[in-house]
């Protein structure tokens, strides 16, 4: 008997190899045709900014015109449009996002090497506890359907989706900040999580809402489908047939929710870093656009775009993982 | 073995309303088979499913509910599960959405096995192995790797019954376990289940519509209407001399009359005409592009008045003929002539024009048509297109007109698709296809969404339009009694080919093609004296997929008759007899005939 399951085993592991072998070649499909899309963002984002009135010397109180004309040579904006735009992207190409046209003394790399951190430490650890919290929240309600906390999960989250997170930012910070004492009411220090929890907690607040409402209707659907009840009529117990037949297509929405999610956080974050006083990336997008500081807000269209991008592969290749079906639509 | 009395289900939120399953009391033995029959909505699969406390709706069950000896009624879930999977296990109808996605099929075998039997993972595997050869899945060492929508919907059925028999359970329950699937494969599982029932002498419950059935398997049958028991007794007292009224209307339902059909007019000129037509869809295969040819080489012509049937297995191309036939897809090679013209020739705005003699009926009544129109827009909105020259009234008073002609009351015209039944769903589908008066009516499988009876008043409906206009019929259908009935002439499609033309009383009586001949075979009886020794002589097999059609005559992989010619050549198609075309290089000849 040993010796008739062994060519069993390597068949089946030579199978699944093939599979995820053709799964890493649709991976690769995806980065690759990441290129083209970054490539569309930036041309249109490039003559959008500035064809849009003002420039970034435009000021209540004029430069005098030879300073004006000396800043404008020396960032090459005198040139004519197709120039500028042919010399940004060759520096892109060596990875020169340019020099900020604001804040003179930094490149808009190093503003974004300081930034990112501290908001992408935000970012996911919003996510983390958005997905962490919402799933087994939507998990209950639709395993004890029309009871208490089914009823409560549904109240808590149309109010998390209904209070703006410059109302629930600050009244956190207020009670725990304020009145309890138990967290910093803003600031950032590298190192201390403590800094990290109210404007982590106040991002993830309406995600994990939209999260527990996603993974409620998803569970609820698959419940009723057809292969839910043959696995309840092989008489394996409830807790299994939940989590083992279930639960991972009942994650589906959840996941092509993780896309828009992450466009999202990004939008959320500008005001959370604000009302928290991060020295988060966040702020470079509003100043940037104010100011038309060219080179950062194209700097941060592009980072902004590669995240969205990259969440929305990350978010088919879960699918992917779910769901054998679709595994077998792209291979 | 299974002892149910008085069983009473009232869902919860219906308890005014007449109960799902009211009183019904019967008994399944050792070692036999009980058919359970009835329309959909008889309570069959519900009573079933509440006695093992399975329903998926909050309801009351009342009543008594033995298996060997211990009550299952009210048993705590726990206790439930180990009796659920391990001694009784259950088949259910759908088998695309009855396994879950993304487990493999050797998992899912095995899972119960560990569960009830404690076996470790690898005795598992080896025992799931068994099972899947014993279910005789061809190829069992890779299906077990694989998972559910990798196989065919026969493979998968097998796949649900392997499971169920995992724990040598005491009782089986079948829940409409063929329904889904082509006749052939019906046969094939039918086989199974009879060759199962003689080996293990396990109780069966079989639950159908279909007293074709019921008659291979069953000992004794029990009819079921609106949840009460109508009469129940031996297969043979049941089928052969029903006392009750309703069973009798059932039966007949089912048997009709046939050969009934006569021509209305010769065929002069053709209505419409396909030649050397050739469909094929690009199918994407990682980096690959290929063509999966749906259809190739078709010649047919359909004569004014006549009905033109055409049979044969799910993805054979049938579809697609209905499709290629209104030009609605355009075929990749081959001319298409409707009433003598060809619509590619066309000019859109003719081409419209000439649309309204060419409607066509869908499968699915409920889905094909709008949810959000009432009736009354859904049927006029053919005149809105086509006769401008009617006012609001005059279209109201032909759609009352052709309401009343299909059978259905004014009093629907405000209704829309969901408040209605499939079959009269099904009749304002043929209303708004007939209402232009067309010269072809074509019919992509009219009938499988229904019941037997409401398949008999439309198939009834269509035959009596046919007479009255003179329309010409394209009717296209998986079930082949219900073609023998209405249908002239008869076309017999092999993945995509043509294997046979033949008029339909010589075809069921002659076959020539050996395709043919295993199709007329396939067919449940409903008579509990021959079908047994039918199904003892169903073969196996299942058409291979599209994409790897093989060389030479493609029905030669399951053939009885084929040798090395069948693989070299492709048979040509020739003229067998009078009337009558096939595609077999061993033709027999007309003495065979008389056999």
């Amino acid at each position: 008997m040993q010796r008739r399951r062994a060519p069993v085993k390597s068949l089946r592991n030579a199978y699944a190899s093939g599979k995820a072998f053709l799964m890493l070649g649709y991976a690769a499909r995806r980065i690759a045709g990441i290129v083209p899309v970054l490539l569309i963002l930036i041309t249109v984002s490039f003559f959008v900014v500035r064809l849009a009135p003002g420039g970034p010397f435009d000021q209540a109180r004029p430069l005098p015109p030879r300073i004006r004309a000396e800043l404008e040579h020396l960032y090459g904006l005198n040139q004519p449009l197709p120039v500028q735009y042919w010399q940004y992207l060759e520096g892109l190409a060596h990875g020169d996002l340019g020099p900020s046209l604001q804040m003179r003394d930094d490149t808009v790399a190093g503003l974004i090497a300081q930034g990112l951190p501290v908001s992408l430490t935000l970012g996911l650890s919003a996510l983390a506890l958005a997905l962490l919290t919402g799933v087994p929240l939507g998990l209950w309600a639709a395993l004890g359907r029309g009871g208490v906390l089914d009823r409560a999960v549904t109240v808590f989250a149309a109010v998390s989706l209904a209070l703006p997170s410059f109302v629930t930012g600050p009244f956190l910070a207020l009670a725990f900040g304020l009145w309890l004492h138990w967290l910093p009411v803003a600031g950032w220090q590298a190192g201390e999580p403590r800094y990290l929890i109210l404007p982590a907690v106040t991002l993830a607040l309406p995600l994990c809402a939209s999260v527990a409402r996603l993974m409620r209707g998803g569970m609820l659907d698959v419940l009723g489908a057809s292969f839910v009840r043959t696995a309840r009529a092989r008489g394996l117990g409830r807790r299994r047939v939940w989590l083992r037949h279930a639960l991972r297509p009942a994650l589906v929405p959840v996941v092509s929710y993780l896309g828009p999610a992450v466009a999202y956080l990004v939008t959320g974050s500008l005001v959370i870093e604000t009302v928290f006083e991060l020295p988060g990336t966040g702020r470079y997008l509003v100043q940037g656009a104010l100011n038309r500081d060219y080179t950062l807000v194209m700097g941060m269209v592009l980072l902004y775009g590669t995240l969205t991008l990259l969440s929305n592969l990350a978010a088919d290749l879960i699918h992917a993982w779910l769901d054998p079906r679709v595994r077998d639509e792209h291979a | 073995m299974l002892a149910v009395e008085d069983l009473r289900v009232v869902f919860q939120g219906a308890e005014g309303l007449a109960p799902a399953v009211d009183g019904l009391s019967f008994t399944v033995r050792r070692g036999e088979c009980l058919g359970v029959v009835g329309e959909s909505g008889a309570g069959k699969s519900q009573a079933f499913l509440a006695a093992l406390g399975l329903l998926s709706c909050p309801a009351r069950v009342t009543g008594r509910v033995r298996l060997g000896g211990q009550e299952l009624l009210g048993l705590p879930e726990r206790r439930l599960d180990r009796i659920l999977g391990a001694r009784v296990g259950l088949v259910f109808q759908d088998p695309m959405t009855s396994l879950t996605p993304h487990l493999r099929v050797g998992d899912q075998i095995a899972e119960p096995l560990r569960r009830h039997l404690g076996l470790g993972a690898r005795e598992a595997r080896g025992r799931a192995l068994q099972l899947l050869e014993r279910v005789r899945l061809a190829d069992a060492g890779r299906r077990m790797r694989q998972y559910p929508h990798e196989l065919s919907g026969g493979m998968r059925q097998r796949v649900m019954i392997a499971i169920a028999l995992a724990c040598d359970p005491q009782l089986l329950v079948l829940d409409e376990p063929t329904t889904a699937l082509d006749v052939t494969l019906q046969a094939q599982i039918l086989t199974l289940l009879a060759d199962l029932k003689r080996e293990r002498g396990m109780a069966m419950a079989l639950i159908t519509h279909d007293f074709g059935v019921v008659a291979g398997l069953a000992e004794r049958v029990a009819v079921l209407r609106a949840g009460r028991l109508i009469e129940q007794g031996s297969a043979a007292e049941v089928l052969k001399a029903p006392r009750d009224p309703y069973t009798r209307q059932l039966l007949h339902a089912l048997a009709g009359h046939s050969g009934e059909a006569a021509r209305v007019s010769a065929p002069d000129g053709a209505a419409l005409a396909l030649c050397g037509i050739r469909v094929s869809f690009p199918v994407a295969r990682g980096w690959r592009r290929q063509a999966l040819r749906a259809l190739d080489a078709i010649d047919l012509t359909l004569g004014a008045g006549e009905a033109l049937g055409v049979v044969g297995e799910s993805g054979c191309g049938k579809s697609t003929l209905t499709r290629a036939a209104l030009y609605l897809i355009r075929p990749e090679a081959g001319t298409v002539l409707w009433m003598g013209r060809s619509p590619a020739a066309l000019p859109g705005g003719q081409l419209r024009r000439l649309r309204r003699e060419l409607q066509i009926v869908f499968q699915d009544p409920l889905a094909s048509l709008d949810p959000h129109l009432t009736v009354e827009r859904l049927v006029a909105e053919p005149l809105e297109i086509h006769r401008p020259d009617l006012d609001a009234r005059g279209r109201l008073e032909q759609v009352c007109r052709m309401l009343e002609r299909v059978g259905l009351d004014r009093t629907l015209l405000t209704r829309r698709p969901h408040e209605l039944s499939g079959g009269q769903c099904q009749r304002v589908g043929i209303a708004r296809a007939m209402i232009l008066k067309p010269r072809v009516l074509v019919c992509d499988e009219p009938l499988s969404a229904l019941d037997a009876p409401t398949q008999a008043q439309v198939l009834a409906l269509l035959a009596e339009l046919r007479r009255e206009q003179g329309t010409s019929l394209l009717f296209v259908s998986h079930d082949l009694s219900s073609v023998r009935r209405l249908c002239d002439r008869v076309l017999v499609l092999y993945l995509g080919r043509m294997a046979e033309l033949a008029p339909a009383q010589a075809l069921f009586t002659a076959p020539h093609h050996p395709y043919t001949r295993e199709l007329l075979a396939a067919i449940a009886v409903a008579d509990p004296d021959i079908q047994p020794a039918r199904l003892a002589q169903v073969r196996l097999g299942e058409p291979p997929s599209a994409l790897e059609v093989p060389r030479g005559c493609a029905f030669r992989m399951r053939c009885p008759q084929a040798t090395s010619l069948c693989a070299e050549r492709v048979p040509d198609w020739r003229r067998s007899a009078e009337d009558r075309w096939v595609a077999c290089h061993h033709l027999r000849g007309p003495a065979d005939d008389m056999l």
